[in-house]
């Protein structure tokens, strides 16, 4: 199998070769030879989300007036799982695009490793372009602080959502909802149960990779805006 | 010649008959008890240190656990060898005090050895450096890969097992490289004073921006640090979580470089003109090859 990505992050030609002769594979790149528990199985590729919180900057200064309350849709790359199914062995799982590295929190710690992402943070689904290798996030803002809030970064806990797929072929994550309660920028996180509604026809094709606890969601309620 | 088969059975008497009145049956017996507690205590003492290590060990800090699990192991084994003396005849009361005494002595001739033992102490409850840190003593630089009761041992880059006695430690500055989760890297470099300076920062940051394990946050740093001799003197500093530091400062040095050099940007390097002096003739010179050596 060759993976092929002409190297612009918007740029929807990801190609995915599985040429049947390992000596027609062009010798480009590190070539990497895997033995399965069995030689029959069927080569599967599925997507999936992010192994890492994704945190969304706006590329421009976002305000959130007080009472405001807008959908904002983020999309981001999908990673790519290689697996066979006798047994089921994941061979690899990649992303389709690599993101930058981001710390999320103070520099002497605690904090977490996140990728990066700069978004144009759309308010309208059709402005935003929508690709088969990148999945869309839609994310419900609401200021219920008494006061202007700045959206300097959004921190998506991709490993706690599902990734689903609509009739178009288009990919989405839950929806996730973000509510501020008060004036000290703590963000109450909601994860909803399922796709939006613009997703049609739509089905579950990779759950979370980490199980939602409670104390992940009451975590993330501190760590979500910033 | 009788005198002296005498003599030697005389001399063997004296000394057979002391060993073998001590050498009573009774004695062999208490000899071999206590052989017995030594060897009982030695495996009490190793199963308390598994226990400790599993059940509360596991729990501490690795350095914590090294200290108390030491600790465990040798007064159990202290108090077997004291039952054993007991168990073998001795009065455990007379070797206490003897061994107040002998103590008191040691600690005098041992004085480094105690202050590496209690400098030992301050350093695991200080809590500056764990088992795996990487830190830099001195000239010395690696991961720690053990805490003891008298020193510590580093392995350098070049694998290499550095001893570092706790005394030492105490007094000298530790710099511990990866007590942060993230690391800068600073990036001296200048350009010719002819340079587009926001250009270059441009560059720089593009680099930066291209490398996924540079990260996104805490930004990249742009810094004019001076005007020297012959460039503009600047410091572009990226952070690197601590686990792709090492590998990511090669790399981001030659990217930089890389990138204003393709982007025409000039990095300068002292020029040298010799200058003979107004009194004294000029350097006579002479040139080879070129247009004259060829003929052309």
């Amino acid at each position: 199998m060759a993976r092929e990505s002409a190297g612009d992050l918007l740029d929807d030609v990801v190609a995915v070769d599985c040429p049947a002769d390992p000596d027609a594979v062009e010798p480009r790149g590190e070539l990497v030879r895997i033995a399965p528990a069995t030689p029959r199985g069927v080569l599967a590729i599925t997507p999936k989300l992010a192994d890492r919180p994704v945190v969304a900057r706006p590329e421009t200064t976002f305000r959130l007036l007080p009472g405001a309350q807008i959908d904002l849709f983020v999309s981001t790359p999908v990673w790519l799982e290689v697996g066979i199914d006798e047994p089921p062995q994941t061979i690899l799982d990649e992303a389709s695009w690599r993101l930058s590295d981001t710390w999320f929190g103070a520099v002497t710690g605690p904090g977490e490793l996140c990728y990066a992402i700069h978004t144009a943070a759309r308010l309208r689904l059709e402005n935003l372009p929508v690709l088969p290798h990148r999945a869309v996030t839609k994310v419900r803002l609401e200021n219920r602080a008494g006061e202007t809030v700045s959206l300097e970064r959004l921190n998506l806990p991709f490993p706690h959502l599902s990734l689903y797929a609509d009739a178009g072929g288009h990919l989405w994550t839950q929806v996730v909802s973000v509510r501020l309660e008060a004036a000290d920028k703590l963000a109450e996180v909601d994860l909803g149960e399922g796709p939006p509604g613009e997703a049609r026809e739509p089905k579950r094709v990779a759950g979370p990779r980490l199980v939602v606890h409670r104390n992940i969601l009451v975590r993330a309620k501190s760590a979500m805006l910033d | 010649m009788q005198d002296s088969t005498a003599n030697d059975a005389a001399w063997l008497r004296g000394i057979w008959e002391p060993v073998s009145g001590y050498l009573t049956a009774q004695k062999l017996v208490d000899w071999a008890l206590a052989a017995l507690v030594l060897l009982v205590g030695l495996l009490a003492a190793r199963l308390a240190r598994a226990t400790f290590r599993r059940l509360i060990g596991v729990r501490l800090r690795a350095q914590h656990s090294l200290v108390a699990e030491k600790g465990i192991f040798y007064a159990v084994l202290g108090l077997a060898a004291i039952t054993a003396l007991h168990a073998a005849g001795a009065d455990p009361s007379v070797l206490l005090g003897a061994a107040g005494i002998l103590t008191l002595a040691l600690g005098f001739a041992s004085q480094t050895t105690v202050s590496n033992l209690i400098s030992g102490l301050f350093l695991v409850g200080e809590q500056a450096l764990k088992v795996g840190d990487l830190i830099r003593v001195g000239a010395n630089e690696g991961y720690v890969v053990s805490i003891d009761l008298l020193s510590i041992k580093l392995r350098t880059f070049n694998n290499v097992l550095v001893r570092l006695p706790n005394e030492t430690l105490l007094k000298s500055e530790i710099v511990n490289l990866s007590h942060y989760p993230i690391r800068r890297l600073d990036i001296a470099l200048g350009v010719a004073y002819k340079e587009d300076l926001g250009r270059v920062q441009d560059v720089l940051l593009e680099t930066a921006a291209k490398n996924p394990y540079c990260l996104d946050e805490p930004k990249p740093l742009f810094l004019v640090t001076g005007y020297g001799d012959s460039a503009v003197l600047l410091q572009f500093s990226v952070w690197f979580t601590r686990d792709t530091y090492w590998e990511s400062i090669h790399r981001m040095r030659q990217r930089a470089f890389e990138a204003l050099t393709a982007a025409g940007v000039e990095i300068p390097f002292p020029h040298r003109s010799i200058y003979a002096g107004s009194v004294t003739e000029p350097f006579p010179v002479r040139v080879v090859g070129g247009e004259d050596a060829s003929g052309r």
